[in-house]
């Protein structure tokens, strides 16, 4: 029997990078946060995972229930998903998460309409490390999304999915996005029309993309 | 593209695939609005373009929300529905999406078991000569269906539909046509349905194109 503490360094980093891979099949907090208990064992577990953050992938997941003024300081740089039910709750929790832009991987959110606005005014500037951008609000009448949000370009993103939300500038920002895999848009308001010309001339440009899904609001 | 789902109006498509050519597609899913119109000739030549889409079997079903086509008719790599909820509406609508004005939509015209059923929650089908005249508009995109599966509540209508080619006009819906399998068929009856099948069936002995008439087995499954 050998004890754990005996173990080398890349010898435990293989223990933690199946123990991380499992946790991620799941998407939600408990599991993309699950690196957080091996660094709570020991300051050699957590020198082990924090120097190989890259290949544990490691992410801090951020809600509009959790204190993200409190809590982000408390772990190091590490990429930020930003997620949840923003009905349900407050917007100064994702607001607050918003701020750290550079870090910002993953935005999977849904809205009221009355929070859409101040969430778009905190989304008119680059978010270099997007990767995922998922935005979801059913209601009737919302702001339409301007030209300058992510400051007109998503070099990173590789999934967009919009629903319900009108966009009308989205071409332009499609332009820029040119490792896309998948687009959804879903529900696509009256006002948030976009020409088939236009569409098939940002579809050209997406060499990577895989899955289109184009699905209008029933009228 | 590999995946295509589109949900809206045929005008949009249309104008959408004109201008796009996606020949690694291997799945497209489409839903169209209600509308009085469905000629969609330049989705045919899109589709036309894109043979991995093409498949032998096909199933033509209609709900209480919808008619729309699968190809094959479980799993499906091509899917085309209109939502529409009126049963003389779901059929005229997807025999018109079956027939745009040109070209013929192609993986239609390579289908060779084309089974037709309903997932009504209650039927509510009244069988009368303008429905008749959308089975055969529906029919005749199926060129090359060898064979032809019928719930038993549509059967009578595309009996009907059938026995009203007795004459000259025999082999002009499913020139290929070898079998019919229908649901709950009484092969001694002189009911409707078996009167309008046996003399389909027997016009097409006697124009060289013979076929067969059985029952249905629902316990088969679907290919």
């Amino acid at each position: 029997v050998i004890q754990i503490d005996t173990l080398p360094d890349d010898a435990l980093l293989e223990i933690f990078d199946f123990y991380v891979d499992r946790s991620q099949w799941d998407e939600h907090k408990t599991a993309i946060e699950g690196w957080q208990s091996l660094v709570h064992v020991c300051r050699r577990w957590r020198n082990v995972v924090f120097r190989s953050r890259r290949r544990l992938d490691l992410q801090l997941y951020c809600t509009p229930e959790t204190p993200a003024k409190d809590t982000l300081d408390v772990w190091p740089a590490l990429p930020l998903i930003i997620a949840g039910n923003m009905t349900l709750s407050g917007t100064d929790n994702v607001i607050a998460a918003l701020g750290q832009r550079n870090r910002v991987s993953q935005i999977v959110l849904e809205f009221a309409g009355w929070q859409l606005e101040e969430f778009l005014a905190r989304m008119q500037a680059s978010f270099p490390e997007l990767t995922y951008l998922q935005l979801i609000s059913d209601d009737e009448t919302l702001p339409v999304i301007s030209d300058s949000f992510l400051d007109g370009s998503a070099p990173r993103l590789q999934n967009f999915e919009l629903s319900g939300i009108p966009f009308p500038g989205l071409p332009k920002l499609l332009m820029s996005a040119t490792h896309l895999v998948n687009l959804w848009l879903t529900n696509i308001p009256h006002f948030g029309y976009i020409s088939p010309e236009a569409m098939a001339a940002t579809l050209s440009m997406l060499s990577s993309l895989e899955e289109l899904t184009l699905q209008f609001r029933s009228p | 593209v590999k995946s295509f789902f589109f949900k809206g109006v045929v005008e949009y498509l249309e104008g959408l695939v004109t201008c796009i050519d996606t020949p690694r597609l291997d799945y497209l899913d489409i839903t169209f609005f209600n509308q009085i119109d469905f000629d969609t000739p330049r989705l045919a030549q899109f589709i036309n373009r894109t043979p991995k889409l093409w498949r032998r079997q096909a199933l033509v079903e209609f709900d209480d929300n919808s008619a729309r086509v699968r190809l094959p008719p479980v799993g499906g790599t091509f899917r085309i529905a209109i939502s529409c909820s009126e049963p003389d509406w779901q059929l005229s609508s997807v025999a018109q999406v079956c027939n745009p004005s040109f070209p013929p939509l192609p993986p239609l015209s390579t289908v060779e078991d084309l089974y037709i059923d309903h997932k009504y929650s209650q039927l509510v089908w009244k069988s009368d000569p303008i429905e008749n005249q959308l089975w055969l508009q529906l029919l005749l995109a199926f060129t090359a269906v060898k064979n032809l599966y019928l719930c038993k509540e549509f059967a009578p209508g595309i009996a009907a539909t059938l026995q009203d080619l007795v004459g000259g006009r025999i082999t002009e819906v499913l020139p290929s046509l070898q079998n019919i399998f229908v649901e709950g068929l009484r092969v001694e009856s002189s009911e409707p349905l078996e009167e309008n099948l046996g003399q389909f069936a027997s016009a097409r002995l006697h124009s060289g194109h013979p076929i067969a008439i059985s029952v249905r087995d629902r316990n088969r499954p679907r290919m």
